[in-house]
């Protein structure tokens, strides 16, 4: 069973994202042992999923989906420059269109349909309310870039991979909700100059598997892997960006309002080869859970608190806890039986 | 505990020693400011038919060689026009700073040459360009971190994350968390 889209609520100023009863349940919660370590844990994302879990359809629409619009159109309001498109990359932006529009209309016929003769085609989204008429592959068509056009209605940011010379480079995006990382940076960058930041998996040679690994992904075969942090409060944009008007949030966390205040941040990633374009379609979708709602389920509570209490010092770090890290460890113990 | 051989994390380039390509039929040589006496060696060290030396510099100073002098804003269209007139194979030597070697860098793959044909003396300072992460700005010759951006004024944390589309390090605010925790600044190497 799927959750229907609920009224707007917010991830900034009063905070008023919840998550219902349904949506705790389906939470994808990351960690699969109990010591955290890296890995390139990286999945087939096969179609169909299991029944009503976040992996049921390719792309997951929630109860969160207006809510998640109304955010992204804040974030582009204040910073067109969080939707950016090299030239090169017209025709990658295309297959986007098509790949999600194709993807919502047969997942989800009750929220958005598709018509297409030839290529004009007709676009509903009942949810934004929006109808659009376009010639597919003509950008003048269309109110705004392709790329703002279908970003601005799903869910998770995206990132367009260019392939070419045997790597990946990020050549066009929207991204509006990252976990520290800038799109107007990393812009241009190839697969491991954009991995830089990332401790210790350089060491350990993932970044060279995973490159070969992804390169490799054939049309109709998309893969998946998650990533998680911590997040303060149930902010969707911890972008470097506006990290200035966020990052003293990082100090208001206490032992009283440590389960209320800390969210577990879950993306996730898939990749999915684009067939007119060869590039790789990367969407990160973000999941909130709060340490509260998180610890409804005694697994998962248990489960958090060993990989927190394992987590290496440089990922401490990395990620950003560094200041309430303590915390979340002390708080997470108390559902632990071994302690 | 964590392992000793852990390296902090980083894109940094890494420039490997510079030597002629003797299959190219032609060769550039372009140099920020006055060349290294090292520079010029190597320079001499190709045949006078096959070599051109583009000087980049903002003060007219006179040269040695028979060369073309341009200033940093007149680089880009100058450099095109070459390329433009210049063989397929030819290659370039650049030398200057780790931000001017990869402006030129930047021109040279628009104009349609590969990474290959761009060979990068080590940058001839510790100098950074700066992208500052908040207000996008950019900040020359950067010794210290943290910095101060020339946009918004923040402090800002220089990070070893390179871009060589904007040819910068990345800048994020240092005391965004705690206004009263602001490290004194170190040079950077």
């Amino acid at each position: 069973m799927r959750i229907s889209p609920k009224p707007v609520q917010s991830f900034r100023d009063d905070f008023t994202y919840t998550n219902s009863r349904e949506a705790i349940s389906r939470f994808p919660f990351p960690f699969v042992e109990d010591e955290y370590r890296y890995s390139v844990n990286i999945e087939p994302h096969a179609m169909s999923g299991p029944d009503g879990s976040v992996f049921e359809k390719f792309l997951d629409i929630d109860e969160h989906y207006l809510s998640e619009m109304a955010e992204r159109a804040i974030v582009l309001k204040e910073n067109p420059a969080r939707c950016l498109s090299m030239k090169h990359m017209d025709l990658a932006c295309w297959d986007m269109i098509e790949r999600v529009m194709s993807a919502l209309s047969a997942d989800y016929p009750e929220h958005f349909s598709l018509t297409k003769q030839g290529d004009n085609w007709h676009w509903h989204n009942k949810l934004l309310d929006i109808q659009e008429d376009f010639v597919f592959g003509d950008s003048s068509t269309l109110p705004m870039s392709p790329l703002e056009y279908i970003g601005r209605q799903v869910q998770g940011d995206f990132a367009i991979l260019d392939q070419r010379n045997a790597d990946l480079f990020m050549d066009a995006g929207i991204v509006t909700c990252p976990a520290d990382w800038s799109l107007a940076f990393d812009a241009g960058m190839s697969f491991s100059e954009w991995h830089g930041p990332v401790p210790m998996a350089r060491e350990e040679g993932i970044f060279e598997r995973a490159l070969k690994y992804l390169t490799a992904i054939q049309v109709g075969r998309p893969v998946r892997r998650l990533n998680w942090t911590l997040t303060i409060n149930a902010r969707m944009d911890t972008s470097p960006e506006t990290y200035p008007s966020w990052g003293n949030e990082r100090t208001s966390v206490t032992p009283e309002n440590v389960a209320e205040k800390v969210h577990l941040r879950v993306e996730v990633q898939v990749l999915d080869r684009m067939p007119r374009s060869n590039a790789l379609m990367f969407s990160i979708r973000t999941y909130l859970i709060s340490l509260e709602d998180l610890v409804t389920n005694p697994q998962w509570a248990k489960r958090m608190h060993r990989a927190m209490k394992t987590l290496p010092a440089p990922l401490v770090e990395y990620k950003g806890l560094t200041r309430f890290h303590p915390m979340v460890v002390e708080y997470l113990s108390q559902f632990d039986p071994v302690n | 505990m964590q392992p000793e051989s852990l390296e902090a994390p980083t894109n940094r380039p890494i420039y490997s020693p510079v030597i002629v390509n003797n299959k190219s039929a032609h060769h550039l040589f372009i140099c920020e400011g006055y060349p290294s006496r090292e520079f010029q060696i190597f320079y001499s060290s190709v045949d006078d038919s096959k070599k051109t030396l583009l000087l980049v510099s903002e003060s007219d100073s006179t040269i040695d060689h028979d060369s073309i002098l341009v200033t940093h804003s007149e680089l880009t269209a100058k450099l095109t026009q070459l390329l433009g007139e210049m063989p397929l194979s030819t290659t370039i030597y650049v030398l200057g700073s780790e931000a001017f070697i990869w402006d030129v860098h930047s021109v040279a793959t628009q104009a349609g040459m590969v990474a290959e044909q761009i060979k990068m003396f080590a940058p001839v300072s510790g100098q950074r360009r700066l992208f500052c992460t908040h207000c996008y700005h950019i900040t020359e010759d950067v010794t210290h971190s943290p910095a101060v951006c020339s946009g918004c004024q923040r402090n800002l944390l220089v990070r070893d994350h390179f871009s060589r589309l904007h040819a910068a390090y990345v800048g994020v605010q240092i005391d965004a968390e705690d206004p009263d925790d602001l490290p004194l600044p170190q040079e950077l190497i």
